[in-house]
């Protein structure tokens, strides 16, 4: 999910910056800008909880908290990373040439494959 | 390659931290209430404890580094309320630090400087203050004129570095920045100010009326150098707002206990209770904040400037700290808005993080000039 959410991240931020609204560029309305600021917030921290819950893992043995926290908050924010990405691209967006649409189907597969935290 | 582990030295550090924010708490509610009250430089119980910042910030043998430590030492500090030893190190001593020549750092050296930007028109937009100082060639001495406004440890700190226009005997203008010593006629400390939480906090507004400066006093910082101070405060203030979520996340997770629920971290979210999910989701999102904290003061150690990752943990902690607490209030009922519920009050503490030394909004507009390569005129 960190991976579908920095792709998202990485796609949108030169389309927004491309694409021009009202006479600029789409990336330079603040709407849009906090949320892209939002998007490297969540995924930076996505990347440090599946980094920590892996480093317990392997040094540690029984990572079963925070492997549930980094499960619950990654399935959270890269849901909304994919969802508000389909957004910023609008009608292209939901094309099925377009990869965003791709990562917002694959995120709400993999954000509900809790069966492997359930046993 | 990884290690999120603690060593036995910070496990130290930590623990004293920790004992002694647990008898900061039982003074928290009290200074909470009585917020004209300025509590004491040291209180009894400090007497002979170390003071677990110092410990940090001197480097311990054997620790993660001086930066984590120090942020883990206050969120430790924020998760009791109150520390028991007052900080005698302001922002404006790290704007002298920073700045000042050898024979100002060292007048100075042992006083506490608070600083003072934000005015009633200028918060989140610095560069729109309208202090002046302006030079008077008969004296030699700059005349200073305006009022600053939120000024942290303005009582208790024994000078303000202000940031202030200036008119030069040239004509020339600019930013700059004056040290401004308690005493000095014309500047005058308000009354402590009355807000939602962080009561104990020292919080006034400043006025200055032809308040003369000498020359010596002229600490030339400029407008860009002053702001820079927050490139190391700002994850600080994440880790003092995780103190103040953990707490009540702390708190909550007892209540919860004693009503016979148990949050438990196995099985997925359709096999347990709204209840325990809602915490789960609400300790997910300090652990986030957590380690964007931990990151930013992690690269600090390894001497690569923090920029985009300082602000990302002050946008995070500021987020966690209002979400948490109010949360945990979800989950408890009414019975945690009571005046004397602890919960109430990290209620009411939480908030400002995400207000005070650049407002979330703040923080994702530096975040998004960054990662869009935009400067500041491209996106405002």
């Amino acid at each position: 999910m960190t991976g579908t959410s920095r792709a998202v991240m990485e796609f949108a931020m030169p389309y927004t910056k491309e694409r021009i609204l009202h006479g600029d560029a789409l990336a330079k309305k603040q709407t849009i800008a906090f949320r892209l600021a939002d998007m490297r917030i969540e995924t930076d921290a996505m990347r440090w909880m599946t980094w920590k819950a892996a480093s317990i893992l392997e040094k540690v043995g029984d990572a079963t908290r925070q492997a549930q926290l980094a499960y619950t908050y990654a399935g959270e924010q890269a849901m909304w990373i994919a969802d508000e990405g389909v957004q910023m691209l609008g009608g292209h967006g939901y094309l099925r040439d377009n990869p965003v649409e791709m990562w917002y189907r694959d995120t709400r597969t993999v954000s509900v494959l809790e069966g492997a935290l359930g046993v | 390659m990884i290690d999120f582990q603690l060593t036995p030295a910070d496990e130290k550090i930590l623990s004293s931290a920790h004992e002694q924010a647990l008898i900061g708490r039982r003074y928290a509610s009290y200074y909470d209430k009585h917020e004209d009250e300025l509590e004491p430089a040291e209180f009894p119980e400090a007497a002979g404890l170390p003071n677990p910042i110092t410990l940090a910030e001197e480097g311990v043998s054997g620790s993660s580094g001086p930066r984590i430590l120090h942020s883990l030492v206050m969120l430790e500090i924020y998760w009791g309320g109150i520390s028991l030893h007052r900080s005698k190190w302001g922002l404006g001593n790290t704007v002298l630090k920073t700045v000042a020549t050898p024979e100002q750092i060292e007048k100075w050296k042992k006083h506490t400087i608070a600083i003072a930007i934000t005015e009633p028109g200028a918060g989140s937009d610095p560069a729109n203050i309208r202090t002046t100082a302006t030079f008077d060639r008969e004296t030699g001495e700059w005349i200073l004129n305006g009022e600053k406004i939120f000024i942290s440890q303005a009582q208790s700190a024994d000078a303000a570095m202000v940031l202030s226009r200036f008119i030069a005997p040239d004509g020339s203008r600019g930013m700059t920045t004056f040290l401004v010593e308690k005493g000095t006629p014309g500047f005058t400390v308000g009354p402590q100010l009355k807000k939602l939480g962080i009561r104990s906090h020292d919080t006034c507004n400043l006025l200055f009326e032809n308040c003369r400066i000498p020359q010596f006093n002229h600490i030339k910082g400029d407008f860009k150098s002053t702001m820079s101070v927050f490139n190391d405060s700002r994850p600080m203030v994440g880790a003092m707002a995780l103190g103040v979520a953990r707490a009540a996340l702390d708190f909550t997770c007892e209540k919860l206990a004693d009503r016979g629920i148990e949050v438990s971290y196995r099985g997925g979210m359709r096999s347990r209770s709204a209840v325990v999910d809602r915490f789960i989701r609400l300790e997910a999102i300090y652990e986030a904040a957590l380690l964007t904290v931990l990151r930013s003061k992690w690269l600090e150690q390894q001497a690569v400037p923090p920029k985009v990752e300082a602000s990302i943990a002050k946008a995070a902690g500021g987020k966690a700290a209002r979400r948490i607490t109010q949360g945990c209030i979800d989950l408890l009922g009414p019975e945690a808005l009571s005046e004397d519920h602890p919960l109430d009050r990290c209620f009411r503490d939480g908030r400002i993080f995400d207000i005070y030394e650049g407002a979330g909004e703040i923080q994702r507009l530096i975040i998004a000039r960054s990662i869009l390569a935009y400067t500041g005129r491209d996106l405002r």
